[in-house]
This record gives C-alpha cells, sequence and structure tokens, in this order.
C-alpha cells in the first residue's frame, strides 16, 4: 500500500501537510492542539514546481533502501508492507535520509531522529492525507504500475 | 480618481485561537484576500472578498468567519445600500454593471406560494419504498399518426436535466462532471455554445449539443455526437442580448473546441442572423433534422418573455421536438446587471400559461416542454411539472453541488471553485470524479424525493403529475394570478 | 536445503530475509564467532557514550531467528571443507551444508607500533571491545585516538561524552580523508576543536610507552589514559582464502554475490564490491552495502536470480550536532559548485554530465536524490543544477531528476526474481 498521487488535482493547499503533522507525534490528529501547543512536523514534503503540486510521500518499495542501509535495525517494515521507523531505537544517524531515491525521509526538526510516511498506521482509517485532501488527489493505492 | 466609495461587501473575522497560520486561505483565495508575512503576521484586504468562502470551507481548523461588512447606510426602504453601491461603483467605471449566476431581487417566487397536495382515505397514498414507482420520461414529439414514421425520442429516467453551460463559461471539468453524472443517471447534460470538447465525445448519448447564434464548434460531427440538438434562441438571465466570453477565457483549449482565435472575445450575436421570423426557424429546424437524418430530436430554447404562449406555440409549428424554456431566474456566466434583473417573466407562470395554450390548441402531444431557471429543489421540480413542464434543466442547482457558492463573480474567470473559470490553476479545484458524484448524489436525492411527493399524492407514474393542476393550490396569490397558473386557492 | 551462514552480523541477517523470501522451509544455520547475537555494530559507540541501552543493540528483534526459523550456533569457524560440504568449528562440531555464506566482516588493523600490546590501547570494534574500554574510561583522563576515520570520530565522540579529554591523531593531512573535502575536513575539524577535542593532523603515533604517552612523529609525548587504534579495517578472508576460494582485496564474487565456488557465496565486509562509479572492486565496508548484499545472496541461494550491481562510497557521519552525509568517488574531479549558509554547506563534484560526489554539512534532507543520481549516474549537465545550488531542496532538483523519480512510481531499487 502506497499513498499516489493525481497531480492533475492537487490544489498545493498543504492541507495534507497540516493534517499529516497532526496525525503523528500523539496528537491524535488534534489540528489546533497539536499547532497551538507542540511542534508537529509532516511527515511528507509538498513540491510546488512550474505550477504543479504533489506530495513527495514514501513508495513503501517492495526492497526498501533504507531498510537496507538503517545502522540499527530501527527501519522496519510491517506485516502489511508498511515501512517505518522505530523512533526508539533511531539515533538519528541520517544514513536513511541519505539513501532514500525520492529524499522522503527527513531529519526531524530537532534532528535527533528521522522522521517518514507510516500511513498513519498508529490510527485507525485511511491515512490522514488522502482523508482529508479536499479534492480526491491523493489515494491510497495497493500496488502502483509499474512502468 | 483617487477615493473609492466602495466599501467592501464582507468582513473576514480570523479566531487567532484557532488560526495555526497554516497558509491554505492565503493560497486558496485567487482574490488575495488573505496575506501572511514571514513573520507569522496575518492580514486581510476586506475589500478583495466577494464572499465565497472558499477560504473557510478549507480552513483545517475552522478559524474564519465571513461576514456582511458592518457598515450601515441610514435605513432607507427606496434607496437601498445596493443601489448606492451600483451607483459608485458606475460613478467610479462608467461601465456597465456585470455580474454571474441568477437574478437575485425579492421578485415573488410562485414556488413558494403553491402547495402539494396528499392523500387521506379517499385514496390510498404510495409508499415508493413497496411499489413500483415511474419516473422514466420521454421528450420529444409523441403525436406520430399510425404509419408515420417514428420519431425520435429522449429517454429519461429521472425528469432533471442539466442546463446548457458553455466550455469556457465553466471549466472542462463542471462538463466532465455533469457528463458522467448525466451518464451514470440516464439523462442528458447540454454542451452549451461553447462545442464539444473531444474529451467528452464519449458522452455523445447522454449529451445535447447547443446550436446559438455564434455557431461556435458546429459541425456534422458535432451535431452527430449527441443525442439531440438543441437551437438556442435566448437565455432568461439576458433575454433579448447575445453573449460576450471575454478574451481572458478563451484559453487555446476553449478556443480549439469553439473553432475561433485563442484569447480573442467570443461574441454571440443578440439574435440568430438567419431567424427574423417562426419561418426561418423552421428552417433552421428542418436544416438541423436532416443534418442528423432524422435521428435526433430537436430542441428550441428560450427566455420565458412576455408573449412567450404565441412563441411557443410558433415553435412547435415550426417543427421544434422540445421546447425549453428559461425563466427569469436563470443563471448565467456573465450579463449585465440591469438585463438580468429586470427583464422576463417567471418560469412557473410561463410554463402555466404556454402548456394551456398548446393544449388549447390541440398541439401539446407534439411537443415537450422543458422547464429551466431557478429549479432549487425536487418540490419545485413536482410543482413545475404539476404546472405543465415535462422535465426540467437545473444549472444553478448543479453548480451549487459542485461547489458553487453563489458568488456571482463567474464574468471574472476568477472562480475560486474552479468552475466559472478556464484558468488551468482554478480548474483542478473541481476534480471532476467528485464532482460526478456529488451531482449523482443530487440527482438520486432528488428522484427519492419526488417519488415521496407523488406517492403522497396517491401518483405512481410522472405521466399522471404533468399539467395534473389538481395537485397544486396557491397560497398568498391574488385571483388573477391563481387564474394565470390555472390553480385554485389553498382551502379552496 | 542445508543453507549455512558464517558470521551473524548485518550481512547475515539480510541473508535469512532474502533466504526466507524465497524458501520457508530449508533449514538455516547461523555460526556465530561473536558469540553475542547479531547486534548492530555502529551502536557500540552509543553504548560506549551511554546514550543507548545495551537492549537496543540488537539489529533484529529478539524473536526475529526464531520466527525465521533460523538455529543460531555459537561457535567459531576454523575450516570449510567444500568437497564434504561441511564446515568445521573450533570446538570440533562440523556442520554440514549444501549452500554456505561466507558473512564473516572485518577486522581493525592493528598497526605494528612499539607498545601497541598494552591493555590500555584498544580498538572499538566489538561489543566485548565497548565493554573492555568501559572498564578504562577515567573521566578527566586523556584519550587518544589514532585515526579520524568513521569509527574514530564516533569514539572520540563517546569518549567526550564521558568527560574525556580527547585527542585525535591522523596521519593524513585532514579528518576523514575518505569522506570529505579538505573544504569540509577544515569546518568538521573547527567543530570537533570547537567542542573541545584536539585534532592532529598530519602526525603519527610512533610509539606508546609504558608510562602512559603516546609518541609523536615530532617527538611530542602526549599523556594517555586510553589509546582507541582505529586505522583501518580488514576483510576476515582467511576462512575462504584456506578454502581454495578467490580472494584478492576480500573476497572475489560474480554479479551474484557467488565466490569461484558455486555452493559457496560471500557478502558484507568481507568481500570485494564492484564501484559503480570507477568499474573497479574495492572493499567498501559500509553497512547499507553489507545488508543489500546479505539479502541478495539469500535471494540467490534460495535459487532466485537476483543481480548485484555493485554500489558507490557513501557514509552519513553524525558527531556532536554535525550532520556530515558524502558519497561518491573521493578520487573524483570536475566542475565543483558549492553552497554555504551559516554552518550548513554543501559541494558538489560534476564530470561532465554526471554528479559524481557530494558532501553535504548539516542539510541532510536533500541527499537521498543527490545519492540516487550519482548511483544511478543520471545524465544531468553542470547547468542544471543552477537553481538547486542557489537553494538546495528537493523542489529545486533538476528538472530531470523530477521527472524520473515521478516515472519511477516504484522503487527503482533492486528486488528478487
Ligand atoms: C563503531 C562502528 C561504527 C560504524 N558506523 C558505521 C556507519 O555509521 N555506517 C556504515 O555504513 N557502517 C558503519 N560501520 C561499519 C559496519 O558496522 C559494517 O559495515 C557492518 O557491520 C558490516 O557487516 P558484516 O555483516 O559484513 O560484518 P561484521 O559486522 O563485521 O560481522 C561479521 C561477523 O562475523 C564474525 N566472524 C568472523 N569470522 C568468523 C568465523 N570464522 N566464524 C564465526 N564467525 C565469524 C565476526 O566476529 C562478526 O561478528 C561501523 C562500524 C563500527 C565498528
Ligand atoms: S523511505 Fe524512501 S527508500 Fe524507504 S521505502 Fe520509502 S521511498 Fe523507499
Amino acid at each position: 500500500m502506497k499513498v499516489q498521487n493525481n497531480s492533475e488535482y492537487c490544489l498545493g493547499c498543504g492541507l495534507c501537510q497540516v493534517y499529516c503533522a497532526a496525525a503523528h507525534d500523539g496528537y491524535n490528529g488534534n489540528v489546533i492542539k497539536a499547532f497551538k501547543k507542540g511542534t508537529p512536523q509532516a511527515r511528507a514534503g509538498l513540491i510546488k514546481k512550474n505550477h504543479e503540486s504533489w506530495i513527495n510521500t514514501c513508495r513503501h518499495c517492495q526492497d526498501a533502501p533504507c531498510i537496507n542501509a538503517c545502522i540499527t535495525g530501527a527501519l522496519q517494515k510491517d506485516e502489511k508492507g508498511t515501512v517505518f521507523i522505530d523512533s526508539q531505537r533511531c539515533v538519528g544517524c541520517f544514513t536513511c535520509v541519505m539513501v532514500c531515491p525520492f529524499g522522503h525521509i527527513q531529519p526531524s526538526r530537532d534532528s535527533s531522529r528521522a522522521i517518514k510516511c507510516d500511513l498513519c498506521r498508529g490510527l485507525s482509517g485511511t491515512p490522514a492525507c488522502v482523508a482529508f485532501c479536499p479534492n480526491g488527489a491523493l489515494r491510497l493505492a495497493e500496488e502502483v504500475d509499474r512502468p | 480618481m483617487t477615493l473609492s466609495m466602495l466599501t467592501p461587501a464582507f468582513t473576514v473575522g480570523r479566531n487567532e485561537e484557532r488560526c495555526i497560520r497554516c497558509g491554505v486561505c492565503v493560497n486558496q483565495c485567487i482574490n488575495e484576500v488573505h496575506h501572511l508575512d514571514e513573520d507569522g503576521f496575518m492580514w486581510v484586504t476586506d475589500k478583495n472578498c466577494v464572499g465565497c468562502h472558499r477560504c473557510a470551507v478549507l480552513c483545517p481548523t475552522q478559524a474564519l468567519a465571513i461576514t456582511e461588512f458592518p457598515l450601515a447606510f441610514r435605513p432607507n426602504n427606496y434607496w437601498s445600500s445596493a443601489s448606492l453601491r451600483e451607483i459608485y461603483a458606475q460613478a467610479e467605471t462608467g461601465g456597465v454593471l456585470l455580474t454571474g449566476m441568477g437574478n437575485p431581487r425579492p421578485y415573488r417566487s410562485y414556488f413558494d406560494h403553491l402547495l402539494l397536495n396528499a392523500s387521506q382515505v379517499t385514496n390510498p397514498s404510495i409508499d415508493p419504498l413497496r411499489e413500483p414507482m415511474e419516473l422514466t420520461t420521454y421528450l420529444g414529439n409523441q403525436a406520430a399518426m399510425l404509419g408515420e414514421r417514428e420519431k425520435p425520442l429522449l429517454k429519461l429516467e429521472v425528469p432533471v436535466m442539466f442546463s446548457a453551460m458553455s466550455y469556457g463559461a465553466v471549466s472542462l471539468n463542471v462538463q466532465k462532471s455533469l457528463a458522467r453524472a448525466a451518464r451514470e443517471m440516464a439523462t442528458f447534460w447540454n454542451t452549451g455554445e461553447g462545442g464539444l470538447h473531444s474529451d467528452l465525445k464519449e458522452y455523445a448519448d447522454s449529451t445535447i449539443v447547443q446550436v446559438a447564434s455564434g455557431r461556435f464548434g458546429v459541425t456534422p460531427d458535432y451535431l452527430n455526437n449527441a443525442a439531440a440538438v438543441e437551437i438556442k434562441i435566448g437565455q432568461g438571465a439576458k433575454p433579448g442580448i447575445g453573449g460576450h466570453l471575454p478574451a481572458e477565457k478563451v484559453s487555446a483549449d476553449v478556443a480549439k473546441t469553439r473553432m475561433i482565435p485563442a484569447w480573442s472575445d467570443a461574441i454571440s450575436p443578440a439574435p440568430h442572423h438567419d431567424i427574423y421570423s417562426i419561418e426561418d426557424l423552421a428552417q433552421l429546424i428542418e436544416t438541423l433534422k436532416v443534418a442528423t437524418n432524422y435521428q435526433k430530436p430537436v430542441s428550441v430554447k428560450v427566455a420565458a418573455v412576455h408573449n412567450i404562449s404565441a412563441i411557443a406555440s410558433g415553435m412547435v409549428r415550426a417543427g421544434a421536438d422540445i421546447v425549453a424554456i428559461d425563466g427569469f431566474r436563470g443563471a448565467t456566466g456573465a450579463a449585465p446587471m440591469r438585463i438580468r434583473d429586470n427583464i422576463g417573466i417567471p418560469i412557473e407562470m410561463a410554463i402555466a400559461q404556454v402548456d394551456q395554450r398548446l393544449r388549447d390548441e390541440g398541439i401539446r402531444q407534439s411537443v415537450s416542454l422543458v422547464a429551466a431557471g431557478g429549479i432549487r429543489n425536487s418540490a419545485d421540480v413536482v410543482k413545475i411539472l404539476a404546472l405543465g413542464a415535462d422535465a426540467v434543466y437545473i444549472g444553478t442547482a448543479a453548480l451549487i453541488a459542485l461547489g458553487c457558492h453563489l458568488c456571482q463573480t463567474c464574468f471574472t474567470g476568477r472562480c475560486n471553485w474552479g468552475i466559472a473559470t478556464t484558468d488551468r490553476q482554478l480548474s483542478k479545484r473541481l476534480n471532476p470524479e467528485i464532482g460526478a458524484i456529488r451531482a449523482i448524489n443530487l440527482l438520486k436525492a432528488w428522484e427519492h424525493e419526488i417519488k415521496e411527493m407523488m406517492g403522497g399524492m396517491g401518483i405512481n407514474a410522472v405521466d399522471s403529475l404533468r399539467g395534473n393542476r389538481l395537485m397544486l393550490k396557491g397560497i398568498g396569490l391574488e385571483q388573477h394570478e391563481l387564474e394565470l397558473l390555472g390553480v385554485t386557492a389553498a382551502g379552496d | 536445503m542445508r543453507y549455512v551462514i558464517i558470521g551473524n552480523c548485518i550481512a547475515a541477517a539480510g541473508a535469512v530475509e532474502g533466504i526466507r523470501s524465497a524458501d520457508q522451509k530449508g533449514e538455516i544455520t547461523i555460526i556465530d564467532g561473536e558469540k553475542r547475537g547479531c547486534y548492530t555494530r555502529p551502536l557500540i559507540s552509543y553504548l560506549l557514550a551511554g546514550s543507548k541501552p545495551s537492549s537496543l543493540l540488537y539489529y533484529r528483534p529478539e524473536e526475529f531467528f526464531a520466527q525465521q526459523q533460523a538455529r543460531v550456533i555459537a561457535g567459531r569457524a576454523v575450516r570449510i571443507d567444500p568437497a564434504e560440504g561441511q564446515v568445521v568449528l573450533e570446538d570440533g562440531r562440523s556442520v554440514d551444508y549444501d549452500r554456505l555464506l561466507l558473512a564473516t566482516g572485518a577486522s581493525p588493523v592493528i598497526p605494528g607500533l612499539p607498545g601497541i600490546e598494552q591493555p590500555w590501547v584498544k580498538t572499538l570494534y566489538t561489543w566485548k571491545d565497548a565493554e573492555e574500554i568501559e572498564a578504562l574510561i577515567e573521566a578527566g583522563g586523556t584519550a587518544v585516538v589514532l585515526g579520524s576515520g568513521l569509527i574514530g570520530i564516533k569514539a572520540a565522540e563517546a569518549l567526550h561524552q564521558r568527560n574525556m579529554k580527547v585527542v585525535i591523531v591522523e596521519k593524513q593531512e585532514q579528518i576523514l580523508p575518505r569522506l570529505l573535502s579538505p573544504w569540509s575536513a577544515t569546518a568538521a575539524t573547527r567543530h570537533l576543536e570547537e567542542q573541545g577535542i584536539q585534532v592532529l593532523t598530519g602526525r603519527e603515533a610512533m610509539s606508546i610507552t609504558e608510562q602512559h604517552q603516546v609518541e609523536l612523529d615530532n617527538g611530542v609525548k602526549i599523556p594517555a589514559q586510553l589509546v582507541i587504534v582505529a586505522v583501518g579495517t580488514r576483510p576476515n578472508q582467511a576462512l575462504a582464502r584456506d578454502a581454495g576460494l578467490e580472494t584478492g582485496q576480500g573476497i572475489i564474487v560474480n554479479r551474484h554475490l557467488q565466490t569461484s565456488n558455486p555452493n559457496i557465496w560471500a557478502a558484507g565486509d568481507v568481500i570485494e564490491t564492484r564501484n559503480i562509479l570507477s568499474g573497479t572492486a574495492e572493499v567498501m565496508a559500509l553497512l547499507p552495502l553489507a545488508h543489500l548484499e546479505g539479502y541478495l545472496a539469500g535471494c540467490n541461494m534460495a535459487g532466485k536470480s537476483a543481480n548485484y550491481p555493485g554500489g558507490i562510497f557513501l557514509n552519513a557521519v553524525h558527531f556532536m550536532g554535525m550532520h556530515i552525509i558524502a558519497a561518491g568517488d573521493p578520487n573524483s574531479s570536475g566542475t565543483v559548485l558549492n553552497w554555504q549558509e551559516g554552518q550548513s554547506s554543501l559541494e558538489l563534484t560534476i564530470d561532465g554530465e554526471y554528479l559524481v560526489r557530494y558532501i553535504s554539512i548539516n542539510i541532510p534532507g536533500i541527499t537521498g536524490p543527490l545519492t540516487a543520481i550519482t548511483e544511478k549516474q543520471m545524465k544531468i549537465a553542470a547547468g542544471e543544477w543552477q537553481e538547486f545550488i542557489k537553494q538546495p531542496s528537493i523542489a529545486n532538483l533538476p528538472a530531470a531528476y523530477l521527472a524520473e523519480t515521478r516515472r519511477w512510481e516504484d522503487d527503482g531499487s533492486l528486488r528478487c526474481g
């Protein structure tokens, strides 16, 4: 499973990032609390380029380079194929950041650990970005057709 | 001139306890109402706000409230604040006031003065969930004599179609949404006068193509890529005048579809230059029938104006299979405000009169009547059918389903909802997959409600509702109005 | 099918995953010479620093090997008998195999300095090393670290965090010589010094005296309670050589990670890896490669046919708040593009139309794509980097890269079978 862009309908509004940030780090989707009381950080970057925009989300690669590279075993794949970081184990070396060919994994704001899309596995239902995209530009896809 | 007397129409309130500086309002407002600087300071330019609610709807914390700007003129029952503002605007620009969508003035709405009947004791009501309920409607000339050639008919599973809204006036994504919905619901959408975009050819069986005075995009292929052809004589929002799609909206794609040069004004003349009489109309109808090998019904659309019944009668005699009448509430992408707000008659009156006239003349069977202009809900549909229409066209209601907030600035081409625009970035805002679902949902809901109201009246087929004015009672109407509508007063 | 893996570390764990992706039933036996389980070597400096508990040292969760039905035998292999398909352990036991993987890794190089054998001179390479160093730590005392490679720097950081005075001695003119350019090395050195670590470059240790002193080539004697030797590593290829397998700097393998004996594969720090950029085979002791090689070797042992194109030299090091990530060919030349803002900087080397090396300091976020561009040798001329080098960000990466990744939709990485 992975979040797939339909950038033809991406508005670049950034709501995916707002809801993503609030869905993580224990804010439980409470947007106001997250942004008023904490320092929430979105997992996926929104890229805007020449009037086009898309979110640079995790492809949950089958043979994920980040998992190969992780020096601590913090990066793992769960039974559903979701690549996630066990932040307890992460030491913030950013070897995973270095090898993600998409530039998806990013340092946390304080640079103490790496953060990435986990398809909101801690929460029930669809990933927040997909659920809250106002224009249906994101969808949760099973396997993306390969070129 | 330096000082503008046009104070803001709206004011945007931001609840600072909620605003998280995400910037969605900033990036979504094409009118540049919201601003956020590097220091995180936010401010608004109320003057630019058109009240479209794009920002408020997308705001993830509901931090925005848009209200009327609290600046009152001294109360005056004659010189309303709108009158003053319109004069200020004209004094500043020297121009015709332009506007979009339908006539908003507080004229009497006959829909709101009509009540429906329901069965009690003497005849049973019908539960549409248990009993079959027939909404299938055929449009066209159904008066064929024995031995005569069968006339082509349009078959609708729900008597609601989408009004003509041209590509150029609205975005391609609007048309895609409506075309998909029409196909799904077994009804029709109408291209409007802007030609047929190649992406929409696949919806031919659900499409009505229009031939208007500008003849944009009209080719034999265009005419045959449809289920019916409609000649547009006039439109409820601007009877008597033509159309003007400003050059800024004529993008390369629009130009290609309309077969005109890009970025040039697309002018539809006020009249068809080949129609100066009923006989001329008959000629064009016949031409179109020949061009489509008599396979497609031909509709003629006119605005509801003073002597509409005589006009309609003439149209039927000229060979129109369908007469579409657009009432004075009909919407538009752009019209001079004075025209929109002061010309035409209500659709309720027009349908009642035309239906009666055609019956009196014995030609009602040769034509179907389609009512348009200001149909807001399923009750309006039921009432207009009972007044004599076969089906309705909805324009405004369909656009509202897609997200239109009736800010009436369609003519600027800067529609924040991606509806009345051809700008690529703005058009993106309407994802036709979502638009289609919303339009389908609306029709499904209405279909359900129509069945329920019919069931309540003890009617199980829409054929028995059509022109059945016994099902209507007037409330708060004058005697002559009741007579014109052909109904009696509530309690009578 | 009986699979045997010698060595129980990263490559071994990868191999287990690879084998199981294709064969759920075969018997897997791992010979664990260190007898400490599959822990992750890079974390021992964190253990030493006291920032990670030993429970988090394991590379895979405790239940991993049981879940994968892999048997782990504590013991050192002393001989391989390829004719018999047998591995002999130090205690005389033998283990039969149908397919064998050598994942024996590397060991630190110990220079032949006078006094190097003293008990307070240590390497930092194993969990046991870390425990032994732990006993020698004296807050306030001085530790001398010989070598400023990755391990040397991490050792220095750990000891510094344990309140020792740390002196790094590096023979070359700059620190992290395989990773950094002279320019970026200067910034890194300045950072170390600002944090209170003394850095002596261009200096060589000549001897270590019984009086707890390290004597340098210029005659200076540095008092030291503790010396860490971190001057490089060397593949553990004795077993392979003795078994008659082809070896060079490391064990020589083909594209399927197979050694000269078709029933024996090898992966990890012990092999020579094809350097994608130069096309030559080199020992690249890198954890990301170790896992991937192990994984692919495992796939192939279980009957798939996975090609390993090789890797590029790359590394991410962070110490005392500085994040350095670099990849590519350290000996490359070409147009150099620079960006700098405050404590962050970026250096790109572009040879013709190819990015051949980058060095980033404190700007990790954009390195993933740079690695991909280097590794996949994407054709991008220097001119196309203009926007990016003015303001490095993902969105400003060359259009050709962005278009390419959006086509990738999938991983663009390797895949078994
Ligand atoms: C302090 C430190 C920090 C590091 N940091 C990084 C980093 O940030 N990034 C990076 O890419 N790399 C880093 N590395 C290197 C990384 O640890 C290695 O690349 C990786 O561990 C290689 O894995 P491997 O499985 O090939 O070999 P090894 O980890 O060397 O494992 C081989 C195992 O096989 C055992 N063995 C050897 N011979 C036999 C035998 N005959 N019988 C039984 N068992 C045997 C060994 O005892 C050892 O346990 C670091 C290393 C150290 C020491
Ligand atoms: S983070 Fe990057 S490398 Fe890891 S699975 Fe996602 S896309 Fe692939």
